[in-house]
């Protein structure tokens, strides 16, 4: 056992070491930029590769490869352009659409995409055995929120209409202005019926047939590989109707947690993309190479979740005491120190030209009155609450600023856990959390994205908390808003309903800050950090990044 | 070694007498003995010793090298690092020494009963020991701390559970080899029950190797300890251990050197006294050695 120790120890030594064994020879990236192949740091290994299930970010870098939905985004300007529907129309009165699919969409076995492939997908996303965490993304279109509760169990009231096998009709409930942008989510992508028949019920969880060797998507790119926590591997799928146009042959992504050791394998030139980096690393590339480092505005927050269903969090003015306590503006300046602002709201400021009021301020006496009136005068008989995070070095510093707050302005003892990703998320997911860490970035651009997640029982809301009010503003009136400013009206009142509840904490928007390879093109700045990985490509050479 | 009188007579104070002399001519054994002590006592003396609350922060201070209000300087949330060290300390030597004496205590216990009982009762008990070897340890330490939760106790235990195994390899042995000697069968003569046997006769004398030993097992321990709070089993902050603040200070070690250096001088000090002082125990305690 001594052994075993003292070997794990040296193998920390020789990593801490910055990989100095490695010299010598061509690097991973040089390798790569000659054979056009992306090594991308993607944080997390993926809980699931299966869309229709999954709900984190690392999973949509990876699947935004394989599969394609019926309209892609303009990595520019967020704009949607043709996907497997080469052309659309919507009638005048914005309830429905047509899409026309192209003839030459392939899956990566040579099968056709057809209209009926999108019915038959889209009727298992919301088939409520699967668990969709997702579903509410379609609620849009009629008829759907019924069937995905249960209440209604014939697919053919849905709005979706199989016109003939190149052509898809969509009736929506009401005018949804975002519609076309939900289309390029995971969520709504299609899946390969046969292959998902074949390898287990296709209704459930635990199927396995998103396994490297069964998995068939229509994607520019096919999954090759995929081994547990070392790499997934994509090479460039010759059945893609434009795969002429697609310029990497493969996408390794990385999961790398360790935001340091990612920043490692970087300088060692393993990485052409960074998922992230440490905030103590930005200072330094700001000033020793800048050109490497990207610090990108992100439509996305960071908050903390509040499990209202724990005894101590039930009361909304504890939660309000929670938040009023923590001191944003130093976290934003000392810990995250990435240019992220500090949240007095969940949606970020204009959001599409919607901007919240603010909820709250930094109030800490406010914040200790509250938690009196709550029957915990100076934090005295509040029981022990467990933060959970999933484990990063940035989290845990996060954590422990804000553990230190509340135990000197409120004091109260807050305890601290990190898991896994997969761990954690399925915690979260089954409420066996008090506080837990958490990030959102919005789907597509509307307050809707950071809004309807909230409403009683939806998919991501996860905190127990539930307003019928809340729910009216966000299903209801905002939906049938004729235009935009009584829209956002409905929306701001939703969001000051959340914000006096509080079952989540904002604490600030974030940025999009990861180092990148000089030689990597086609990926402009948005604010979805939404990449085309067809556009993407890299050029041979130290050369300047141009876009 | 009181008790039997023929032993005592024969051997006993003066083994020990002599070992203690030999142990005083070993320069690194006495230095390392000396420096446990110290290392110690500021373990003990930690709350009333150490400059600063180990919660307290300063966002604003953030990372400082050394200076004269922070001797060691302070980690990236502006808290004071001699503080950590020596609370980190505190830490790391209980998880070493409680472990070390829960393994301690089920190893001699178990190899002793099964190389002085023998026979087929050895052979279980030892099959046993070698179906617990081939169990990986991490996953079962981890099994324990998920289905009863996370506790500094029961990451003591947990650890020590693991930990005995080779432990009672080598009493047993010692045992089977004592088992033959004359003293044994005297005291098997005139009437002494096992379990006295076991107690004052064959316990005391594996004491040489089992010192040995739990010296060399006090480090591993700790290192063990490091890799468990690293995967969030083990200690979590803001409390720290060694192990920990190691972990932490390595994946800053470019920016902030002293994060890493001055824990790692602190772990590296006494691993190095431990194994000073086991090595001068051992040539101590082994008189085949001592004759040369």
């Amino acid at each position: 056992m001594n052994a075993r120790h003292l070997a794990a120890l040296l193998c920390a030594l020789i990593a801490a070491l910055g990989l100095a064994g490695c010299g010598g020879g061509e690097t991973r990236v040089e390798t790569g930029n000659r054979e056009q192949v992306l090594h991308w740091g993607n944080g997390t290994e993926p809980q699931e590769l299966d869309p229709h299930i999954v709900t984190g970010m690392p999973e949509h870098y990876i699947l935004i490869a394989l599969l394609e939905g019926l309209v892609l985004k303009d990595p520019a300007t967020l704009e949607p352009i043709p996907g497997v529907a080469e052309r659309w129309e919507m009638s005048a009165d914005g309830l429905v659409y047509t899409f026309h699919l192209r003839a030459d969409a392939r899956w990566s076995n040579g099968d056709p995409v057809t209209a009926s492939d999108f019915a038959w997908s889209w009727q298992r996303a919301l088939t409520p055995s699967l668990g969709n965490s997702y579903a509410y993304m379609y609620f849009a279109i009629r008829n759907a929120e019924a069937f995905a509760t249960g209440k209604l169990a014939d697919f053919g009231q849905v709005g979706v209409e199989v016109l003939d096998e190149r052509t898809l009709r969509v009736t929506l409930d009401h005018p949804t202005p975002y519609f076309l942008q939900l289309l390029d989510h995971y969520s709504m992508f299609p899946v390969h019926r046969p292959t998902l028949e074949q390898y287990g019920d296709p209704y459930q969880r635990g199927s396995t047939w998103t396994r490297a060797g069964h998995f068939v998507g229509n994607g520019p790119f096919a999954l090759d590989q995929w081994e547990l926590n070392k790499v997934v591997v994509v090479s460039k799928s010759p059945t893609y109707w434009d795969a002429a146009r697609v310029k990497l042959n493969a996408i390794h992504y990385y999961p790398v947690e360790n935001v340091s050791t990612e920043e490692r394998m970087f300088r060692a030139g393993q990485l052409h993309i960074t998922a992230s980096i440490p905030p103590d690393k930005i200072a330094v590339y700001r000033k020793e190479a800048p050109q490497l480092l990207h610090v990108e505005p992100y439509l996305g927050n960071y908050f903390y979740r509040l499990n209202t269903q724990v005894p101590q969090l039930a009361d909304p003015r504890v939660r309000r005491a929670l938040a009023m306590s923590i001191d944003r503006e130093q976290i934003v300046e000392h810990v995250t120190q990435g240019g992220q602002q500090p949240a007095y709201t969940f949606t970020p400021p204009d959001t599409l030209g919607y901007t919240a009021p603010p909820g709250f301020a930094y109030d800490p006496e406010g914040a200790r009155q509250l938690l009196a009136e709550a029957g915990y005068p100076n934090g005295q008989g509040f029981p022990p609450t467990e933060l959970l995070y999933n484990t990063s070095e940035g989290h845990r510093k996060l954590a422990v600023a804000i553990q230190q707050m509340w135990k000197r302005e409120l004091n109260i003892e807050i305890t601290l856990n990190n898991q896994d990703w997969k761990v954690y998320l399925d915690n979260v997911d089954n409420g066996h959390y008090q506080i837990a860490r958490a990030g959102w970035i919005g789907d597509y651009v509307d307050p809707n994205s950071f809004l309807d997640m909230w409403v009683t029982d939806g998919g991501n809301n996860r905190t127990g908390w539930g307003d019928p009010r809340y729910d009216a503003l966000v299903l209801q009136c905002a939906p049938a808003a004729l235009e935009r400013e009584a829209r956002y009206r409905c929306f701001r009142d939703a969001e000051a309903l959340l914000l006096e509840a509080m079952p989540v904490i904002p604490i600030f928007f974030s940025t999009r800050n990861y180092l990148r390879q000089p030689g990597v093109r086609g990926l402009p700045a948005n604010l979805l950090g939404y990449p085309l990985f067809k556009q993407v490509y890299l050029q041979v050479g130290d050369v300047q990044s141009d876009d | 070694m009181t008790g039997d009188p023929l032993a005592q007579a024969e051997r006993g104070v003066s083994l020990w007498r002599d070992a203690w002399l030999r142990l005083r001519r070993n320069r690194l054994a006495v230095a390392g003995g000396l420096m446990l002590i110290l290392l110690c006592a500021l373990a003990l003396l930690t709350p009333w010793i150490a400059p600063y609350d180990y919660k307290a922060q300063d966002l604003a201070l953030g990372a400082a090298p050394p200076s004269a209000a922070h001797w060691l300087g302070t980690d990236t949330l502006g808290r004071d690092l001699l503080t950590h060290v020596l609370w980190g300390g505190r830490i790391s030597f209980a998880v070493g020494f409680v472990a070390t004496a829960v393994a301690l205590a089920i190893g001699v216990l178990y190899g002793t009963v099964a190389g002085y009982v023998g026979g087929r009762v050895d052979a279980v008990m030892m099959r046993l020991v070698d179906i617990l070897y081939a169990l990986p340890f991490m996953i079962f330490i981890i099994l324990l701390m998920v289905i009863f939760g996370r506790n500094l106790v029961l990451l003591f235990l947990a650890i020590g559970a693991v930990e005995w195994l080779t432990m009672a390899r080598i009493v047993r042995g010692q045992v089977q080899a004592l088992k033959q000697q004359e003293f044994i069968e005297a005291a098997v003569s005139l009437g002494l029950s096992r379990w006295t046997i076991i107690r004052r006769h064959l316990i005391p004398n594996t004491l040489g190797p089992v010192i040995v030993y739990t010296t060399l097992t006090i480090p591993s321990v700790m290192l063990l300890e490091a890799f468990l709070s690293f995967l969030g089993l083990g200690i979590q902050p803001p409390a720290s251990s060694w192990g920990l603040l190691i972990s932490y200070g390595a994946e800053t070690m470019e920016e902030y050197p002293w994060l890493l250096i001055f824990p790692g001088l602190a772990l590296s000090l006494t691993l190095f006294s431990l194994n000073f002082l086991g090595d001068g125990l051992r040539d101590a305690l082994d008189p085949r050695i001592a004759k040369d």
